[in-house]
């Protein structure tokens, strides 16, 4: 931003800008953008990207503190020591951590992304991703609520979460080894001036104010989709029960609900087999529009992409498997 | 001015302004348009952690050179601006009954602690006993017998799907978390004078309820227009 570099069209720009923002406040004020403003769509469109951040980003925000507390107060060694140095066993200690730290799936990718900085095992860091924010009491107790109790559907979406996140993480961590973004503080937090609490606190910032833009996009897309597309015309598609299974995990992705709140939903579902809601409970929270663009903002742009598939994938074979097992019911 | 061009400042802008609003939704109690209560105190300490945040972000501009800003967090900056300013100039009500639509509305509810709700107290408006449609829905399905053939009176805004003559659908909207999982119930309201309410309009409803198979309809004694309850949905 050298004022050199300006060129006279970027000050034109600016000018027009502050103009035309100038005008927009009047006319908002003065009640003529009304007709505009309250358009059932763009009410719907704010409303859920506004709702949508408002509960997020203080999960981001706990995160951001807790990987920022880890980073400054947790040695490596002590982290290595947490997870077994065997894949397989390691994966499944990743999968049951979130019994311990339940922080839904936005907070969740902050301490994971800490987590695999902090060289633990790649097969329990990416494990711990992606079966914490459902393995975990919050989720486990709303899933029981939401189906009056129902033992066959809980026990059912922590079998799926846990088989589908284990699965994943030991075919994307063959060379233990996940290829991370790296971020600000990587290389821009000094510390010699600064007190360990002050560390965590600029650690977090870095990690907010990079996982926040993700989420904004995610919460936007999200948004889109709620506005525009039907809920009913997917649900009359899913008659089928294989077409059941795939639709309700391209449903979970494009809603993009906490896994705290889907079960709710999901139990709205009530002509479709079990499975097909089991799989809209663990597509969502795992490969949901918002999570996958903080998994961009998290690794490179290709292992998203073979995650988002290896996990599609998984959860739809398990599901199908699931299906057929139960008879649809 | 030179501060203006750095990287912090844009950040700590960043952070003042979402602290700001944050605050500003909590203080005017437009929060609940959002989200649900028991998610208030996250949302309150989400605008806590942002206050140090910012005060923490201070000190260190205070103390150190920092660099000019570079596009990626120009372009951040205006990501983090943008919902702030659509909110702030669209100042959205409750969800409207397009949402209803689109969601598809559910004349079923079987989730739910559905032992708490069915040992809800109920009060009584004269002769009518006085529920909401998750009560409604919850009793119908597992004490049918507590509620059919029973006067009953029920508040939710009007969805007419096909310009019925003869009744509407009354809706509320159920949030568990925030609005994005808003899922629409309703029950069926058979009543000769429908074509006077309007689409979205809250009203109050009078009548008989009746359960005709997985259905709760009932039919109405008086419809009356109302404005709507300070907690427009349910949780």
């Amino acid at each position: 931003m050298n004022r050199k570099q300006e060129s006279p069209l970027t000050r034109a720009v600016v000018i027009f800008g502050i103009f035309f923002f100038i005008a927009l406040l009047n006319m908002w004020n003065s009640g003529n953008l009304g007709f505009l403003l309250k358009n059932p769509k763009l009410q719907i469109f704010t409303t859920v990207i506004t709702a949508i951040l408002l509960e997020a980003i203080p999960f981001i925000l706990i995160g951001a503190i807790i990987s920022g507390t880890i980073e400054v107060f947790v040695s490596e060694e002590k982290i290595k020591m947490a997870f077994p140095q065997n894949r397989f066993l390691s994966a499944i200690t990743g999968a049951l951590l979130g019994i311990l730290f339940p922080v839904c799936s936005c907070g969740n990718v902050v301490v994971a992304r800490r987590l695999l900085k902090k060289d633990v095992p790649a097969s329990g860091g990416l494990s711990y991703m992606l079966a914490s924010p459902i393995i975990n009491p919050i989720t486990i107790l709303s899933t029981f609520i939401a189906f009056s109790y129902s033992l066959r559907i809980v026990m059912g979406r922590i079998l799926l979460a846990f088989i589908s996140a284990v699965v994943a993480s030991l075919i994307l961590s063959t060379k233990n080894y996940v290829p991370l973004k790296e971020g600000e503080d990587d290389h821009h937090i000094h510390h010699s001036h600064l007190s360990k609490v002050e560390q965590v606190f600029h650690h977090a910032e870095s990690d907010f104010l990079l996982m926040g833009r993700y989420l904004v996009l995610g919460a936007f897309a999200a948004a889109i989709f709620q506005t525009f597309v039907s809920r009913q015309a997917f649900l009359s598609l899913a008659g089928n029960k294989v077409l059941s299974v795939f639709l309700m995990q391209i449903l979970g992705i494009l809603l993009s609900l906490c896994s705290f709140a889907d079960a709710f939903v999901a139990s709205s579902f009530v002509h479709l087999p079990a499975f097909s809601k089991i799989a809209f409970m663990v597509a969502g929270p795992m490969t949901n529009i918002t999570v996958s663009i903080l998994y961009a903002g998290t690794f490179k742009k290709s292992f998203v992409l073979k995650l988002i598939l290896t996990l599609f994938i998984t959860i739809f074979i398990l599901g199908v498997i699931g299906t057929y097992i139960t008879g649809g019911n | 001015m030179e501060l203006l061009r750095t990287k912090n400042f844009y950040q700590a802008l960043t952070i003042f302004i979402w602290l700001v609003f944050l605050f500003i939704i909590e203080a005017t109690g437009k929060l609940q348009i959002y989200i649900n209560k028991k998610f208030f105190p996250f949302t309150i300490l989400g605008s806590f952690i942002l206050l140090v945040l910012f005060i923490v972000k201070l000190r260190k501009i205070k103390k150190e050179h920092s660099e000019k800003i570079d596009i990626i967090s120009f372009l951040s900056f205006l990501l983090f601006l943008f919902p702030v300013l659509l909110a702030t100039i669209v100042r959205p009500g409750n969800l409207p009954v397009l949402a209803a639509g689109k969601r598809g509305i559910s004349q079923e509810f079987t989730g739910g602690d559905v032992m708490a709700i069915l040992k809800e107290q109920l009060e009584m408006e004269g002769n009518y006993k006085k529920m909401n449609i998750k009560q409604l829905l919850t009793f119908s399905k597992n004490k049918p017998e507590e509620i059919n053939g029973r006067d009953v009176s029920v508040e939710g805004f009007v969805y007419k799907q096909n310009n019925e003559k003869q009744g509407f659908m009354l809706v509320r909207f159920l949030i568990t978390c925030c609005a994005a999982d808003a899922t629409p119930l309703g029950v069926e309201i058979v009543y000769q004078n429908s074509e006077q309410l309007k689409q979205d309009e809250w009203v109050k409803v009078y009548g008989k309820c009746n359960i005709e198979g997985n259905r709760v309809v009932i039919l109405a004694d008086q419809v009356k227009k109302t404005q709507p309850p300070p907690d427009v949905y349910l949780y």
